[in-house]
């Protein structure tokens, strides 16, 4: 469920985002999804750069992360040293593509440079 | 599998305590090279960051860090993952508590670890110079030696699933580590990205016609000497490491310091033709880093490759990296004024995958996993290369993505960038009250005229 209210004012400031919002939207349950679509969009907003680049950089480390888990399992599951570094090399490949999408995200849009 | 706790010789015991003692100039050397390569405006603040950076990691190791890292034969938790277990973190008391400071392998490794976690702590710094804040600084190097560090280097050099590769699964020795390629120079260089993406660039860096106009260092002599004591940190370094955790002779340190001072030159003199024929003149910065680049991507193999090899190891390292700088700077818009992300995540990743095509292993006591050599002494071992590679993948794939998060965090709850006013007033006068130089004003926009 959702933390006391302290603790949830306290989270939401952390993240600049309850400043934008009236303490009493917050307590509405019924509002708490526009809040967490609110929420994302600010993320979006403050401190992320370019449209898009959250959702790129968070699939770029979720295939960092998959692509060391089918190293792992490749280590673990396959016996055969040809298929077993088959699978390695796949899964350094899915890295290196979960590597370029997480740098692509963080290129700087044109009108922040300067 | 139990592993017995390796023992060392009173000979070995001296020799390792001599050579830990050098590991402090290799921080005294990456100091300098950081300071150098910054501004002047912020020179003195980015000496106090990295000797905070050295007091917090120490610290924090102390804490708990050596809690979660252990050594090898000391006890640990494993998960049991298709009918084998992974040894994934060590279970040793907060506060040294159960370390007896006697001359021990545990407790040269303890002590070595509390100088290699601040050499890690030390990377990040030259990346984010000339924006990042003394207090975050701090608190990113809390996270890094409490347990970024810890952790990894528990797989590597505590006996983790990561050194048992080759006793549980037949990949060669296991992943081999002997100076601190992954655990100190790759994991270091992979939490210097991590800051500096989230940093941001330094303002006035990338222009809006796409231009990335140099930021040079305010002095080259920082630089190049820092260099200098750096070869002799590094000289401590491989050997401890290869005496610690690949089970080493003490004789075998001078074939580990021909190998590391040849990879340095090696290194930098690939470095200064490139640029030399790049831009017609040497570029002294970056010949600095190509001398680092080597001396890093020396340190896993220093103990199991030839001089020739190594010369070979060091001067792929001194391109690559000459190389990576400009490409992250140009192409990747990574602001890293340091060349920290290039050196030591770049140069590491080719030290790690270069001891797997170069290594030659003369003794059957390696990685010191004991009783699980799949060969015999003198082959080379196959599947040694995939080890290494499943070590690339870890640091890729689980490193890479725990810092930047952490990291990520800890920006929300303290600001890692310093604001436009100190960015233009410079580190020094914003975050000290005073200059490196004060006998060289040039902000005079920062004073008021009496």
């Amino acid at each position: 469920m959702f933390p006391s209210w302290p603790a949830w004012q306290y989270a939401c400031s952390c993240f600049d985002v309850s400043r934008a919002l009236p303490e009493e939207t917050l307590r509405l349950s019924g509002l708490r999804v526009w809040y967490f679509s609110h929420h994302r969009y600010r993320l979006e907003e403050s401190c992320l750069c370019g449209p898009g680049a959250f959702s790129m950089r968070f699939v770029g480390f979720v295939l960092l992360l998959a692509g060391w888990f089918l190293v792992l399992s490749a280590i673990a599951l396959l016996a055969a040293p040809a298929l077993r570094a088959s699978f390695v090399l796949a899964g350094i490949g899915v890295e290196a593509l979960g590597l370029a999408l997480v740098v692509r995200s963080h290129l700087i849009p044109r009108e922040e440079k300067g | 599998m139990p592993m017995p706790v390796p023992g060392l010789t009173e000979t070995a015991t001296v020799a390792c305590l001599f050579f830990i003692f050098l590991v402090p100039l290799a921080a005294a050397g990456l100091s300098l090279i950081n300071a150098g390569l910054g501004r002047s405006h912020s020179a003195a603040h980015i000496m106090m960051a990295s000797l905070a950076a050295l007091s917090t990691a120490g610290l924090v190791y102390f804490l708990c860090g050596f809690a979660w890292q252990g050594f090898i034969g000391r006890p640990g938790h494993s998960i049991i993952f298709s009918g084998v277990p992974w040894n994934w973190i060590a279970a040793e008391p907060f506060f040294f508590r159960g370390l007896t400071v006697d001359g021990s392998a545990a407790s040269l490794a303890a002590l070595l670890q509390m100088f290699s976690v601040g050499l890690a702590a030390l990377i990040p710094l030259g990346s984010g110079a000339d924006r990042w804040r003394l207090r975050a600084s701090c608190a990113s190097t809390a996270l890094l030696a409490g347990w970024t560090y810890p952790l990894f280097a528990h797989w590597v050099w505590g006996g983790g699933w990561l050194a048992q590769l080759g006793a549980n699964y037949g990949l060669g020795h296991g992943f081999i580590d002997a100076g601190g390629t992954s655990t100190i120079h790759a994991l270091g260089g992979l939490t210097a990205l991590s800051v500096t993406w989230i940093l941001g660039p330094r303002r006035g860096k990338y222009s809006a016609d796409g231009m990335a106009p140099a930021i040079p260092g305010h002095n080259g002599v920082f630089v190049l000497f820092g260099c200098l004591l750096a070869l002799l940190g590094w000289f401590g370094l491989n050997s401890a490491g290869a005496i610690l955790f690949t089970g080493s002779e003490p004789a075998h340190a001078v074939l580990i310091a021909i190998n590391t001072m040849l990879a340095a030159a090696a290194g930098a003199l690939t470095a200064a033709v490139i640029t030399g024929i790049r831009f017609g003149k040497p570029d002294a910065s970056l010949t600095a880093n190509g001398w680092i680049g080597g001396l890093v991507a020396s340190s896993a193999s220093c103990a199991f490759v030839g001089p020739a090899e190594a010369v070979v190891i060091g001067s792929i390292a001194g391109a690559v990296v000459t190389f990576a700088v400009e490409w992250f700077e140009m192409r990747l818009e990574v602001d890293d004024p340091a060349g920290a992300i290039s050196v030591h995540a770049i140069g590491g990743i080719w030290g790690i995958l270069a001891l797997g095509i170069f290594a030659r292993f003369q003794g059957p006591v390696l990685n010191l996993v004991r009783d699980s050599l799949p060969m015999a002494a003198g082959g080379s071992a196959s599947g040694q290369w995939l080890a290494q590679l499943a070590g690339v993948a870890t640091l890729l794939g689980f490193v890479l993505p725990l810092t930047y998060g952490m990291n990520w965090v800890l920006n929300r709850f303290c600001a890692f960038r310093v604001p436009v006013e100190g960015e233009r007033q410079g580190m020094d006068l914003y975050e000290l009250g005073a200059g490196a130089y004060p006998e060289f004003v040039t902000h005079t926009e920062d004073f008021r005229p009496r």
